[in-house]
């Protein structure tokens, strides 16, 4: 026992469809089905950190929740995580509370953006955590528990009940569940938390915003750079979340399958060539916009030389391998713009005291 | 506060977690964004006074 809870127990007949119906009845849940949190299973999770319940592990916006140890182990709980997977939650949802994260936009925004939780180190193996085939979806309890305890902790805690304060448009499939590791082993460059300044022999979830997973396709380049530069014209489309808020703003993730990665890299492209590579290929110009928009995007000081830039520095591309050996495919995560991508380093199954964030891009 | 009306019930929270649950708010209709200058300056005309009192109530 990590110590006394302090939630209020109910008593429920031992039967999902009444926990659900329960769970439902108060406005908690996703919509599926849940573990109904007993204390013996609350207890388990609390086993995998040597935090007491009742330790804040973040204030969550817009309602101000504090999020216990003891709230979000209940919350891991009902999205079905293993204890092993608590270290990972508590992290992701102590990166989201950071004031860089902004969390109140994302859980307040008309916006489908959502956090996407990529982890990185040693962690992927021990949890079970899919890099691979369908890492993004209907792949592993890992990767389908953890992103959905955070999403629950959002909703319980933070208060981003749809309609009421999160007045997200549409929401989209990845506001239930979005976590998958990077393929580190087939990735051509150091991996992605080390690039962010963290010990390869480290976990590391980062969360980063994810207004959806654009798929971007090609069988046809022959050298690294025309890759890069399909990838770039694909992702600079003018609707974009992104160019509302300018090109100082925000971070977005680029995740490439290993074919893809190699392709680039054979040609002796690092990430920082890459990232200047789709930084210079993603400039538009005005004249992609209708005629009414150009006095708008020139008032905000969004143009220069005629062109509107995607990002204004190279390390807003955020750059990642993972995904199948089939390969031919990379994936866009667009960001709302007013966010920036948080690590935090964690022990899965081992003690977990808080995590060290990673130094964040100047801005 | 001046909120747009679908935004209301957020506004309202967001003030109640932060410690303003009587917080005055002016609600304007939705959306603003895409109406005209004039039609939005004409409405700021027609609000105003009712946003001067809300400000005015607090002293």
């Amino acid at each position: 026992m990590r110590g006394t809870l302090t939630a209020e127990i109910v008593s429920l007949p031992d039967d999902p469809e009444a926990v659900l119906a329960h769970v439902e009845a108060q406005g908690w849940g996703d919509g599926l089905p849940v573990i109904p949190p007993t204390e013996a299973r609350v207890q388990a999770m609390l086993e995998a950190t040597p935090l007491a319940p009742s330790h804040v592990v973040a204030v969550t916006e817009p309602r101000r929740g504090e999020a216990t140890v003891e709230k979000v182990a209940i919350n891991a709980v009902l999205a079905g995580c293993r204890p092993a997977y608590f270290p990972a939650v508590l992290a992701a949802v102590e990166a989201v509370a950071e004031p860089a994260f902004n969390l109140y936009a994302l859980n307040t925004t008309t916006c489908c953006a959502t956090p996407a939780l990529l982890v990185s180190g040693p962690a992927r193996a021990a949890l079970g955590i899919e890099c691979g085939y369908s890492c993004l979806g209907h792949n592993g309890r890992a990767n389908a528990t953890i992103g959905r305890a955070l999403r629950l902790v959002m909703r319980n805690v933070g208060g981003a009940i749809p309609g009421a304060v999160s007045k997200s448009t549409f929401g989209q499939p990845g506001r239930v569940s979005l976590c998958f590791g990077e393929w580190e082993e087939r990735s051509p460059w150091p991996p992605f938390h080390v690039r962010r300044g963290f010990r390869p022999d480290e976990s590391v979830v980062t969360v980063t915003c994810a207004t959806g997973t654009q798929d971007i396709a090609d069988i046809w380049a022959e050298s690294g750079e025309e890759l890069v530069l399909l990838l770039a014209r694909s992702i600079d489309w003018i609707g974009n979340n992104k160019v509302l808020v300018g090109p100082e703003k925000g971070d977005m993730l680029l995740l490439l399958c290993p074919d893809f990665a190699h392709k680039i890299a054979r040609d002796g492209i690092t990430v920082p060539d890459l990232q200047r590579m789709l930084l210079e290929a993603t400039r538009t110009p005005i004249e992609r916009w209708p005629r009414g928009y150009w006095p708008k995007l020139e008032q905000r000081g969004y143009v220069r030389g005629g062109m509107v830039p995607l990002a204004a520095r190279p390390e807003q591309f955020l750059i990642a391998v993972a995904g199948g050996e089939g390969g031919h495919h990379a994936l866009y995560f667009c960001t709302f713009g007013l966010t920036w991508s948080v690590s935090k380093a964690f022990r899965p199954g081992e003690e977990y005291t808080g995590g060290e964030a990673c130094e964040l891009p100047s801005r | 506060m001046v909120v747009t009306e679908v935004f209301q019930n957020l506004a309202r929270a967001a003030a109640r977690a932060h410690g303003y649950a009587a917080l005055r708010m002016l609600v304007l209709p939705h959306p603003m964004e895409g109406r005209p200058q004039a039609e939005v300056r004409a409405l700021a005309r027609a609000r105003l006074p009712e946003l001067v009192g809300l400000i005015a109530a607090a002293f």
